[in-house]
């Protein structure tokens, strides 16, 4: 660069000029490009705030219909933390997906428009009260699709209960019709159930909910997830991921 | 730390890297790098090739062979584009490799990803 410089018919005092000159512009490129990294910092640190905002708004959201039905808090950080281990085992990127979070967080949000004596009702429900009873999904669904952020979470509020073999409900999906995360979800939020105290039955052992799990390989469950949840149980005798659970279910 | 033998060079890529969070030494020649290194290995080196004395494929060579100076960056910074000069670049142990009118900007963004 001095060369090109040296080269052009250039008093010493206007090259001095040029020199600074030239000096200034690196140091304002320096300047420009420090500010847009603390302001990129700045950004992030929002986005995460947000985000967080987010996933707090929404649990509020599910433990209100949580409150109002039999399930308990606990129920729902439990089958949203298996569902999300069993979802980076099944499909990695899936996990990563917020969204897909707030699916499993809000997959029972329909229950709030559910009347109270259907839901409570200690006894097994009539036809007609099972008719809207399964409303639930597609009516939570309903509930969320104003929310922009939660339209990728819909598939899983809708697609819950929906069985492999297409004995589910509401749509009566099969197979692969059914979303990925619903599948996944349908699984945790089972075994979840299976291994909790009920008013009506005691909670079954770990090793008897995942024979019932497997047992409903094909039928009511995608055989790829319910191996990987057997994968997932194999490695979490290992490493303990059920630790607590087991301890409190397995008397 | 720059190395090169000309002042106003180092002095641009001094104005566009300076951010207090690093320091920046400077270097006129191969030579004085290697013995300002050796007194405290820098993190990084840009190292221009065409010098008098000891040119920048010699002094990389000299850093990647001495244990001390193995895991220091070296990023090439040179006026000639021929190919063979990079693959020479390369050869020696340089881990980038930038052409003079380099730019400011990449130059900011490659050396902050390399030592942050």
């Amino acid at each position: 660069m001095s060369e090109s410089l040296a080269a052009l018919p250039l008093s010493p005092a206007e090259e001095h000029r040029l020199r600074e000159q030239l000096l200034a512009f690196a140091r304002d490129i320096n300047e420009v490009y420090r500010r847009e990294r603390a302001r990129t910092a700045e950004l992030e640190k929002a986005l995460d705030d947000l985000e967080e905002s987010y996933l707090a708004t929404v649990k509020t959201l599910a433990f209100v219909v949580e409150a109002k039905d039999t399930h308990t808090r606990s129920h729902l950080d439990r089958a949203h933390d298996y569902a999300v281990a069993l979802a980076s085992r099944v499909a990695p990127e899936l996990a990563n997906d917020q969204t897909l979070r707030y699916g499993f967080f809000l997959h029972d949000i329909g229950k709030i428009g559910i009347p109270e004596r259907i839901l409570s009702k200690p006894g097994p429900l009539t036809e007609d009260e099972w008719a809207i009873m399964r409303t639930h999904p597609l009516l939570g669904a309903q509930i969320l699709s104003p929310v922009k952020f939660l339209i990728p979470a819909l598939p899983i509020v809708e697609a819950h209960h929906e069985k492999w073999d297409g004995s589910g409900y509401p749509r009566g999906l099969r197979k692969e019709e059914i979303p990925l995360g619903a599948r996944i979800f349908a699984l945790v939020d089972a075994f979840d159930a299976m291994t909790s105290d009920r008013p009506y039955r005691r909670a079954l052992s770990f090793e008897q909910a995942l024979e019932q799990i497997s047992a409903c390989s094909g039928t009511h469950f995608d055989p790829e997830v319910v191996r990987s949840f057997e994968e997932l149980c194999a490695d979490a005798e290992k490493v303990g991921i059920f630790a607590v659970d087991r301890t409190r279910h397995a008397s | 730390m720059i190395v090169d033998d000309d002042p106003l060079i180092r002095g641009v890529v001094r104005a566009v890297l300076e951010d207090g969070e690093f320091e920046l030494e400077e270097a006129a020649s191969g030579e004085e790098a290697i013995r300002l290194a050796h007194r405290r290995p820098p993190s990084l080196v840009l190292l221009d090739v065409m010098m008098p004395g000891m040119n920048g494929f010699e002094v990389a060579e000299h850093f990647k062979s001495d244990p001390e100076l193995k895991a220091t960056v070296i990023v090439m910074l040179t006026a000639k584009d021929a190919p063979e000069d990079r693959k020479r670049g390369m050869e020696s142990g340089a881990d980038a490799y930038f052409t003079k009118p380099f730019s400011p900007l990449e130059l900011l963004t490659t050396v902050n990803g390399a030592l942050r």
